[in-house]
């Protein structure tokens, strides 16, 4: 157990930063509480979810910083779970791939446990090994050919998008504190997590803001390519000004990662539109837990938490 | 009984309900709290019965009897003592081997202390996630308890789960959804029309992947 004092002697960054997150959650929770009060037939965007998810993971993250980031961790692989089974219910599966689908789900707790270990080597290989080797291996052994390469990409990108995405997230806990500034792995998980909110939330206001239809994309209403700028010319100021508090980024890097997660948040959001489109699943605003409702939470960190990973582990790890 | 039967629901049903599979209800409101009242959903696995009856507070679960067919649960003395210890079962005789015996009989006492069923009219498992054929003495049952509502509930994914003939759990999200009461119609035909399209209708609020 850290306590607050200590944290703000040690990390005093992190800690400024950590209560600036928790005040301005708490103004938006009750800015929003207030504008469905008074204006509940308003189109107010639905965030209500993701409002309560952000406070599950301050909550989780609070308890990683002031005990051991291990409590933080199995948060994102119980995360993760839910987000794996989400994808393998809302997808077409086959019936002879019920072991695939359970080797599948065994990816969970070898990576994961890898990043408690913190086996680097281990936890970079292992899911490229298991999804493109162990389980077409174990599918082909059950001896199913018909549809086999469609089931093998379903099963394989939601392992990619659930499991290996989340991982480089939590792993980001595990980086050690680099000396000077005082700087470890929760200020960068506090700063990808951040910054994706942010982008998320400038890629709606800029949709809203300018509906113009020679900026749409055919497959999401709400983003358009002024949600992309938009997001970026938000999110790589921000970035600037937040990293010299969390990260051992200089001026430069920090912005050219805000450009990276506003836009590989975009990305993630509209690819997963794309697939909830080809799956015919409409409204993602009122989507519950098992349709779509826990993807939605992650779709920010399919790209952005590998691409920040290995920037961070080029340029300071 | 009643105690271990709340343990068994709070310690093993509900975590493995809740986080392994992980169920959303449509419709909650129209559970009944308290009975006389036919539970009548599709069959697709073993964890249906656990499903619904963890959808009851833990002090109500002991209200809610579960049909079940007594040449498979009775056979096996230790499956015997926890289906009628724990799950707290009304045996049925499928196969009618004494003629005169009156089927219903259970069913139609544990109403008649206000109690909550639960049964499946197509009778067996099946085939997982594939509506057969139902059989018409949830309609008889409620011709002689004309008090007691049918309550239709369509069910899906624990058939992908948990489907019959297979050991291995893999993780679902399960959908439930609880339909209008169905009361006795005044024929048999009628009353199982009416549940036969009750249980349609559910299950078109639910999106099915292709499982095959």
């Amino acid at each position: 157990m850290v306590t607050f004092v200590q944290l703000l002697q040690n990390q005093p960054g992190l800690a400024m930063v950590t209560n600036g997150v928790i005040g301005a959650l708490a103004v938006i929770t009750v800015a929003y509480w207030l504008l469905r009060w008074f204006w509940p037939t308003q189109g107010l965007p639905k965030i209500g979810s993701r409002i309560a998810f952000l406070w599950m993971v301050t909550l989780f993250f609070v308890l990683g910083i002031l005990y051991t980031y291990k409590i933080l961790i199995l948060y994102i692989w119980f995360i993760a779970f839910l987000a794996l089974k989400e994808f393998f219910s809302m997808t077409p599966t086959r019936r002879a791939d019920r072991r695939v689908l359970f080797c599948a789900y065994l990816s969970l707790p070898i990576q994961f446990i890898f990043i408690l270990l913190e086996w680097r080597n281990a936890f970079l290989l292992f899911v490229p090994i298991h999804v493109f080797l162990v389980l077409p291996m174990v599918m082909v052994l059950i001896g199913e050919p018909r549809g086999f390469l469609r089931a093998w990409s379903t099963i394989g990108w939601s392992i990619i998008t659930t499991v290996y995405s989340l991982g480089y997230l939590a792993y980001l806990l595990v980086l050690p504190v680099v000396a000077k500034p005082t700087v470890g792995g929760s200020g960068l998980f506090l700063f990808l997590v951040g910054l994706a909110q942010i982008s998320h939330a400038a890629q709606f206001v800029f949709g809203k803001l300018f509906p113009d239809p020679r900026l749409s994309l055919k497959v999401s209403q709400t983003r358009n390519w002024a949600s992309l700028l938009g997001s970026i010319l938000v999110t790589a100021p921000v970035a600037w000004f937040v990293a010299p508090w969390l990260t051992p980024f200089t001026p430069s890097q920090a912005t050219l990662m805000g450009v990276i997660v506003a836009a590989g948040a975009f990305v993630g959001y509209i690819i997963l539109s794309a697939i909830k489109t080809d799956l015919q699943i409409k409204d993602r605003g009122t989507m519950m837990p098992g349709h779509g409702g826990i993807l939605n939470r992650i779709d920010a960190f399919i790209y952005t938490a590998p691409l920040f990973f290995f920037l961070v582990g080029a340029w300071h790890y | 009984m009643k105690i271990l039967q709340a343990l068994f629901f709070l310690l093993v049903v509900r975590p493995l309900v809740a986080l392994v599979l992980g169920v959303k209800i449509r419709s909650g409101e129209r559970l009944p709290m308290d009975g006389p009242a036919i539970i009548a959903a599709n069959h697709n696995s073993h964890l249906d019965t656990l499903t619904l009856m963890s959808l009851w507070p833990l002090r109500r679960v002991h209200q809610v009897r579960p049909v079940a067919a007594a040449d498979y649960f009775l056979t096996n003395a230790k499956l015997a003592w926890f289906s009628l210890n724990i799950m707290h079962i009304i045996p049925i005789d499928r196969q009618r081997k004494e003629k005169a015996a009156d089927p219903l009989a259970g069913p139609s006492d544990a109403l008649a202390k206000n109690e909550i069923i639960v049964l499946f009219p197509e009778g067996s498992r099946g085939e997982p996630e594939q509506l057969s054929r139902f059989k018409s003495g949830v309609a008889r049952l409620v011709e002689r308890n004309p008090e007691a509502p049918i309550i239709p509930v369509f069910m899906y994914g624990l058939g992908k789960a948990l489907p019959r003939g297979d050991f291995l759990l893999v993780p679902f999200f399960v959908d439930v959804v609880i339909g209008e009461p169905i009361y006795w119609r005044g024929s048999v035909n009628d009353t199982m029309q009416t549940y036969e399209a009750a249980m349609r209708e559910l299950a078109k609020q639910v999106e099915m992947p292709l499982w095959e």
